[in-house]
């Protein structure tokens, strides 16, 4: 009882220390902190993230010659390469993310999306008579297509070969020299003939894989997800003490935000994780929800030099209530995680000797050797197991029910001062999900976002300040493997200085595992007026998902 | 080299608590050996599931430890899985009814799915 209440008050105490270290954070960062830091920064441990770029549409035109292919992204576009592979025209965006991509694409045959590594891989098939050219327009990347023997539309600026510009166009060395046959994209074909797809994306005139693909989830890290980022080095401190040194780190000799930093961690288990014991867990819902709570920390520069522009943002990831929780121990159920660590997974190889405190180096060195082989050995032995136990797990226990919040405010110095840092917007989401029996869910998500930055769709290239609500909602049934759904949502912006427009979404589609991270989609429903004042419409669409996700679609949040 | 547990030889049998921290599952044993880290005996062995045992008697006087080592090894699984996570393992030794002064025992670490560690120290 005694070493329980003590539990407790520290426990009380880690939670009102967090919440003051978070009060006095932001309180310090408007503040100008004055730490020196250039003598205690260690080289090795300085992990500035690195930003991926983020691909947010591409989007087809008709132009007089011919077509064009526009793909905006969150920075500019300036070291992609193309080429020509057999019948397909291939573009590789290095460094890239399309977590937040929204396609509209007409007309372009056979389009596919490759995930290389870091890299994004475009493609679609091209025939003889027509050409494709890379170029940049309004810090877009644009592929003009055109037929052989008219020229490239006037518009922006042909890419060259040289690195330094838009694009290295590989053509020329692909004809010299000509590349295996490789489609970008090995997942199988679909097994309807491409004339009928091409047929049925005319008939509805665009395909709209967002629209089709609702995201209902609430995001780990919200603090990298408000500000846009996709951190390619996300630190994660192992203890109080790494935390703040990654912290320190980040900031500069006058207290400045350096270039992106992204920590991600659960406090809770980084204070006292030492102290959450499987019985505390399982016994305590205080225990249990500090222990799912993540919060996350980001802060990124400007994106030019002369961008002085500094941005920061927290974020807390509330798991409110998950039934399908690994850690939490149903005694007699054959899919139980627990249940299957503890029936599966033994120490089945002799213990290894002491070591004693006399011994020679050669015998210290012997019993070191002896300990490493003994864990090999054991880790050989169970790991397969416990991944086993895991699976199974995550697939009998998938439809669960969950509830899950996250919020993020976040801030902006125009100056890069520390001193100067304003409110800059905020976003909160929140996603329940309900199962229904064994192989329904029900998903009801809704997010607000305060002070949004997003492309303006009057005037390419330049962005307005919004604010949005979304209500979405999806039902879904089937297993890991095969899936039915249906989904709808809702959408109010209110653009800075315009009026406010609502819209909506909805459909219907279906989902079928093909081979791992392989999934085929096919999906029909209707869009409401957009922002860039395109009709509402039906829309009809087949895809592939590949190596994008390991997750299907159709996944709970 | 082994850590020491001072025991008073006139006092109880002493006993071992092993905790597992960072809610992570864990399968162990422990065994006692003589002088010479030789002839195992095995004191446990078994899980961390909720409801289980945590506290184990060393099953042997206290006047009959003198320079015995005990080893605890285990097997530490984590039920999410996934990348950064860490695990502890906390052994806690006492004598009748209280902590051994100094006899608090910690080996922490991460772990990638799973991992496995163990500690031994010396009766004295």
């Amino acid at each position: 009882m005694k070493r329980q209440t003590l539990r407790l008050s520290m426990r009380t105490l880690l939670s009102l220390l967090t919440a003051a270290w978070l009060i006095s954070f932001t309180s310090s960062a408007a503040a100008q902190p004055q730490i020196s830091t250039a003598s205690q920064r260690s080289d090795s441990s300085i992990r500035n993230a690195a930003i991926k770029r983020l691909l947010t549409s591409i989007e087809t035109s008709e132009t007089a010659d011919g077509l064009k292919i526009s793909i905006s992204a969150s920075t500019p576009i300036t070291d992609a390469i193309s080429y020509r592979s057999a019948d397909r025209f291939v573009i590789v965006i290095p460094q890239a993310d399309v977590s937040a991509l929204q396609l509209d694409i007409r007309e372009v045959n056979n389009f596919q999306m490759d995930k290389r590594d870091e890299d994004v891989a475009l493609s679609f098939r091209l025939d003889a008579a027509t050409n494709a050219e890379l170029a940049r327009e309004d810090g877009r990347l644009v592929i003009n297509l055109h037929k052989n023997g008219q020229p490239a539309p006037p518009t922006g600026e042909i890419a060259d070969r040289s690195s330094s510009t838009v694009g290295r166009n590989l053509n020329d060395l692909a004809k010299s020299n000509p590349l295996p046959i490789v489609p970008p994209t090995p997942a199988p074909q679909t097994s309807v003939p491409a004339n009928i797809i091409g047929d049925i994306q005319k008939l509805f005139k665009t395909t709209s894989v967002d629209v089709a693909n609702l995201d209902l989830s609430t995001p780990e890290s919200p603090a990298f997800t408000v500000l846009g980022l996709n951190p390619q080095t996300i630190v994660r401190p192992a203890s109080p003490r790494e935390f703040a040194t990654s912290l320190i780190n980040g900031l500069d000799k006058n207290g400045n935000f350096q270039s992106g930093l992204a920590i991600d961690t659960a406090p809770y288990l980084l204070f006292n994780g030492q102290h959450v014991t499987l019985e505390d867990y399982n016994k305590d819902r205080l225990t249990r929800f500090l222990t799912r709570t993540q919060f996350s920390f980001a802060a990124a520069k400007g994106e030019s030099k002369d961008d002085p522009t500094t941005k920061l943002s927290l974020g807390l990831n509330l798991t409110l209530y998950d039934a399908g929780d690994p850690r939490v121990y149903r005694a007699g159920d054959k899919n139980d995680v627990l249940q299957c660590f503890e029936d599966n997974l033994s120490l089945t190889i002799p213990p290894v000797p002491p070591v004693l405190p006399n011994a020679p180096p050669t015998q210290q060195q012997a019993h070191d050797k002896a300990v490493q082989d003994f864990k090999e050995a054991e880790l050989a032995i169970n790991s397969r197991k416990a991944e086993k136990c895991r699976e199974d797990g995550r697939k009998a226990h998938w439809n669960k029910d969950s509830w899950t919040v996250a919020f993020a405010p976040s801030w902006i110095s125009k100056t890069g001062n520390s001193s100067d840092f304003k409110w800059n917007g905020g976003a909160l989401w929140t996603s329940y999900a309900h199962g229904v029996g064994t192989t329904g869910q029900l998903i009801l998500h809704a997010r607000f976002r305060n002070k949004e930055q997003v492309p303006d769709p009057a005037k390419t290239g330049s962005f307005i300040i919004q604010n949005s609500a979304f209500f979405g909602g999806r039902f879904r049934m089937g297993n890991p493997d095969f899936g039915l759904n249906v989904e709808a949502a809702f959408v109010h912006n209110s653009p800075e200085n315009k009026p406010s427009k609502s819209t909506y979404e909805f459909s219907i589609g279906a989902e079928k595992k093909l081979a791992d991270n392989v999934y085929f989609v096919v999906s029909a429903g209707s869009k409401g007026p957009q922002a860039d004042n395109t009709k509402s419409h039906g829309f009809m669409m087949t895809s592939f998902k590949y190596g994008f996700s390991k997750k299907p679609q159709l996944a709970t949040p | 080299m082994a850590n020491q547990v001072q025991l008073d030889p006139n006092g109880g049998v002493p006993s071992i608590d092993l905790t597992f921290g960072f809610a992570q599952f864990a399968k162990f044993r422990i065994f006692l050996w003589d002088q010479n880290g030789q002839n195992p005996q095995e004191i446990m062995h078994g899980s961390n599931l909720p409801g289980s045992p945590h506290t184990f008697s060393i099953g042997v006087p206290a006047n009959q430890l003198a320079g015995r080592f005990v080893t605890w090894d285990a097997l530490i699984a984590s039920p999410t899985g996934g990348p950064g996570q860490q695990y502890s393992m906390t052994a806690v030794f006492s004598q009748n009814g209280n902590i051994i002064q100094g006899a608090v025992f910690t080996r922490a670490g991460q772990l990638d799915g799973a991992a496995v560690d163990m500690d031994q120290e010396q009766f004295v």
